[in-house]
């Protein structure tokens, strides 16, 4: 027990920089992720077939893989960035593909007779869209995202192969210092918890805020 | 089909381009393959092959379980060079820790018949304790820590820690420079000599030397350390790097063993004590780390570690 005080500053060190990676990706992928939406659903075929490639070859990629395209690959056409935003950009491009699709999926959700009868009410498409379309599929669309939102917190341990000291990176270093491997990996373990646990219960308190009783 | 040729087209294209940003970044390819040169002449075969054979060992249930398996299952790693490095092209392990491995399954068994199992740094004791391995050889560093968990063999390696910085640094030219410096490391033994060595320097962990060297080019980090012997191998034909002359910290590797067989134990140990006199222990040397390091290497003293 005595490595949780001797650690403790390190430790709580590693936590910050998990919750850091995940607070800043999350809002990036998902403005990528709505943007990539509208691509899909525009009529535009070349957009469409633009936002459908993205999000088939992302996703289609390990994460690690494209992490490492953005820490080792970039600086060889003359851009370096951080460590700490390479992974940043890395995990908001994969985890956009998700948010797309949840996106889409919730959009999609809307019955079609509703948008035609609110067209026959006459409401324009911007009307339609903003009055009938999005506040039912945003409701749809909670769960899912605090779903995307927590394997944002667990991807973010793919910083630790990347040189970037989060929670798993620290508890690895303390273990090796210590050779305590349940205590150390049963903490990081708890860590992980805390945070996706209060995603979870917040995506639920959101949601009945925002239910419809019919 | 046309359905199916619509969605296939993007994915291809998509595809393509990820592979140009891999290509773009491989461009430093030449220096790389150069270096791959020398380690292809890490071959400890010869040495193997002159190995001792232990004799009249006591059938301890650790001896026996390795008999009737009819080989030694070691835990080790795949990707440090001079030490345990595999060709992916043919599978061959080489390396000084490949060749003890070897060595102390020829030692055992008659035969260097060794199952490698590839394990990180975190879970070498756990390996040991619930017997998923007989015996742990990768640059596995006798510490306090874990000696309280399984038991080491007496030391058959002492590692010294060097400093690879790029040929235009000016600030750094011994260890203590590398104080509040990012520095490149990969995790395990390296990455714990310079906790221990340097607890100033800021350590960036990367899993393969390839990476540190990478990021050391790229400037994302100030300079890159792990064992000497590593480094020079990574480096031997680079110009635009260099090995400092200074070196810190001086970490012995031992072989890991569980603690629930004592008697096997002092086997392993004989076995260190019997290659270091015979002169295998010296060939094995020439024939791996030797090849990329000029210094004479420091004879681990056999005793109780």
């Amino acid at each position: 027990m005595s490595v949780i005080a001797d650690y403790q500053d390190e430790l709580l060190g590693g936590m910050l920089t998990t919750i850091q990676l995940s607070i800043v990706t999350f809002p990036l992928a998902f403005v990528l992720g709505v943007l990539l939406s509208v691509l899909r659903l525009c009529p535009v075929p070349l957009l469409r077939a633009v936002g459908t490639a993205y999000v088939e070859v992302v996703r289609n990629a390990p994460v690690l893989v494209l992490i490492a395209v953005i820490v080792f690959g970039l600086p060889e056409v003359g851009l370096t960035i951080p460590l700490f935003t390479c992974v940043v950009v890395g995990l908001s491009m994969y985890f956009a593909c998700y948010v797309c699709e949840t996106v889409r999926s919730g959009i999609r959700s809307v019955s079609v007779g509703e948008i035609e009868a609110a067209r026959a009410l006459g409401l324009a498409t911007s009307a339609v869209f903003r009055t009938v379309v999005l506040p039912q599929s945003l409701r749809s669309m909670v769960q899912p995202l605090a779903t995307i939102f927590i394997n944002i917190v667990l991807g973010s341990a793919l910083g630790a192969a990347m040189g970037v000291h989060e929670l798993t990176g620290t508890v690895r270093s303390v273990n090796l210092l210590e050779a305590q491997p349940i205590l150390c990996f049963a903490l990081a373990g708890l860590g992980y918890l805390v945070m996706t646990l209060t995603i979870g219960h917040t995506a639920g308190v959101i949601e009945r805020r925002v239910r419809v009783v019919r | 089909m046309a359905r199916r040729r619509h969605r296939l087209v993007p994915a291809v294209a998509g595809l393509a381009a990820l592979l140009v940003a891999a290509a773009c970044s491989s461009s430093a390819e030449p220096a790389e393959r150069s270096a791959t040169n020398v380690l292809a002449e890490v071959d400890q075969s010869a040495a193997v092959e002159q190995g001792p054979v232990g004799e009249n060992l006591p059938l301890t249930p650790t001896v026996q379980r390795i008999r009737e398996r009819g080989s030694l299952v070691a835990a080790g790693v795949l990707s440090s060079p001079v030490f345990a490095l595999q060709d992916p092209a043919t599978g061959r392990i080489s390396g000084f820790d490949a060749g003890i491995a070897q060595l102390l399954a020829k030692y055992i068994l008659g035969e260097p018949n060794v199952e490698t199992k590839t394990s990180g740094a975190e879970t070498r004791e756990s390996l040991l304790q619930n017997g998923s391995v007989d015996v742990v050889v990768s640059t596995y560093s006798i510490t306090e820590a874990r000696d309280r968990l399984i038991d080491f063999s007496t030391p058959y390696y002492i590692a010294q820690s060097g400093i690879v910085v790029r040929s235009d640094e000016t600030r750094i030219e011994d260890a203590g420079d590398l104080a509040g410096m990012k520095v490149a490391t990969q995790p395990g033994a390296a990455e714990e000599a310079l906790r221990r060595g340097i607890p100033e320097a800021e350590p960036i962990l990367f899993e393969t030397s390839s990476e540190c060297l990478e990021a050391l080019r790229q400037g994302r980090v100030d300079a890159w350390s792990q064992n000497n012997a590593s480094l020079l191998s990574k480096i031997v034909q680079e110009t635009d790097v260099m090995l400092l002359p200074a070196t810190y910290g001086t970490v012995e590797f031992g072989i890991g063993m569980s603690e629930d067989d004592p008697e096997f134990k002092e086997i392993v140990d004989e076995f260190v004590r019997t290659i270091v006199a015979d002169g295998t222990w010296q060939r094995l040397w020439d024939d791996t780390v030797g090849v990329v390091q000029d210094e004479p290497p420091v004879l681990p003293t056999p005793g109780s570690p």
